[in-house]
């Protein structure tokens, strides 16, 4: 049997009134008073449910989750090009498996959180953007994230443009590569970094960052394979 | 052919801008142009860059066209001997003083 409770005349049709009234269900309205038990599918909204349950309408479809004791209240819904899932009190919102601890969500500041081996639940602190590129000669970009360019101003001296500006000047630089023996005559090591020495002014805005790779002289010098990623 | 952004830099010297082909999927390089470089760049084929990259902070922008400015370039010539004549030396001074070259190269590297 489908129960179908169908748009703005829902209606339930027992095979008797003996059944519904076993059902606790009033017979002209109101509310269960018993439990609701259905053998087969069930669709609100519409009258060929795909699943157990199935629910659909042309707008905005919600199926709310409340709980009236502590005041946790969450929705799933549909928004016009999306699936949401939220808390609509202000309570975390939480993934975990094998009934156990929360091993992923966000908290009510908006934090993302997993475990994935920390051995609980932690912030992520994202990778802002990141790049790989070849810096001798022309450079070759293999690969990037959040950058819209970069640019070579000097030799061993670069500067990457965020395509979405950054929130606030206070992320981290990470930056390697390998020495360009082909043009270094300092040897190794290199070193890499925000662009600081003493002749060249820092970059490091919403915006872009100047970073530089030297050699064992101090000079400046080209970098292969020279990756920068930016974390916040 | 790949297009890149020229300008003069604030040293002089030629700054070439490469979008990412990330950000070529979804904008052009007008859109980089107007975004991260300054009101004088202009877009150019690569292939019209020198294909010698050895002096790049002796090239120079005129006129739309980059070019290697022979004085800059010969600076860094002087720079760069400099440099190794500064490094032989040092090395000598160590050799005279009885190391061998393995000692120097733990030395210095």
């Amino acid at each position: 049997m489908t129960t179908i409770i169908n748009g703005s005349s829902p209606s339930i049709t027992f095979s008797d009134s003996t059944t519904q009234a076993s059902a606790g269900l009033p017979s002209t309205g109101g509310n269960i008073t018993g439990n609701l038990n259905v053998s087969g599918t069930v669709g609100i909204g519409t009258t060929s449910p795909a699943g157990t349950l199935d629910v659909i309408s042309s707008g905005f479809t919600k199926i709310v989750v409340s709980n009236t004791t502590n005041g946790v209240t969450g929705r799933i819904q549909t928004e016009s090009n999306d699936f949401l899932i939220q808390t609509d009190s202000n309570h975390p919102l939480s993934f975990a498996v094998a009934n156990g601890a929360s091993q992923a969500g966000i908290d009510t500041s908006g934090n993302f959180k997993f475990n994935s081996g920390y051995g609980s639940s932690a912030i992520v602190y994202g990778c802002r953007a990141w790049v790989n590129f070849y810096g001798s000669g022309s450079i070759t970009i293999y690969g990037s994230g959040n950058v819209s360019s970069v640019t070579r101003t000097n030799t061993g001296r670069y500067t990457i443009a965020f395509s979405n500006s950054l929130t606030d000047t206070n992320y981290g630089v990470v930056c390697n590569g390998t020495i360009d023996t082909g043009t270094s005559t300092g040897g190794n090591p290199f070193f890499y970094g925000i662009q600081a020495a003493s002749s060249v002014p820092q970059i490091k805005s919403t915006s872009q960052v100047g970073v530089m790779s030297q050699n064992a002289s101090t000079s400046f010098a080209d970098a292969q394979n020279f990756t920068v990623a930016i974390f916040r | 052919m790949a297009q890149v952004i020229i300008h003069t830099n604030e040293n002089g010297g030629v700054s070439i801008t490469y979008p990412t082909p990330e950000y070529l999927e979804t904008h052009t390089i007008e859109d980089v142009l107007a975004k991260d470089c300054p009101d004088h760049a202009i877009i150019i084929d690569a292939s019209e860059l020198p294909t010698d990259n050895t002096y790049f902070d002796a090239w120079v922008l005129n006129s739309g066209v980059v070019t290697v400015d022979e004085t800059k370039k010969q600076a860094i010539i002087d720079k760069q001997t400099a440099e190794t004549t500064a490094k032989a030396s040092a090395l000598a001074k160590l050799a005279a003083l009885g190391l061998s070259e393995a000692e120097v190269k733990a030395l210095v590297g």
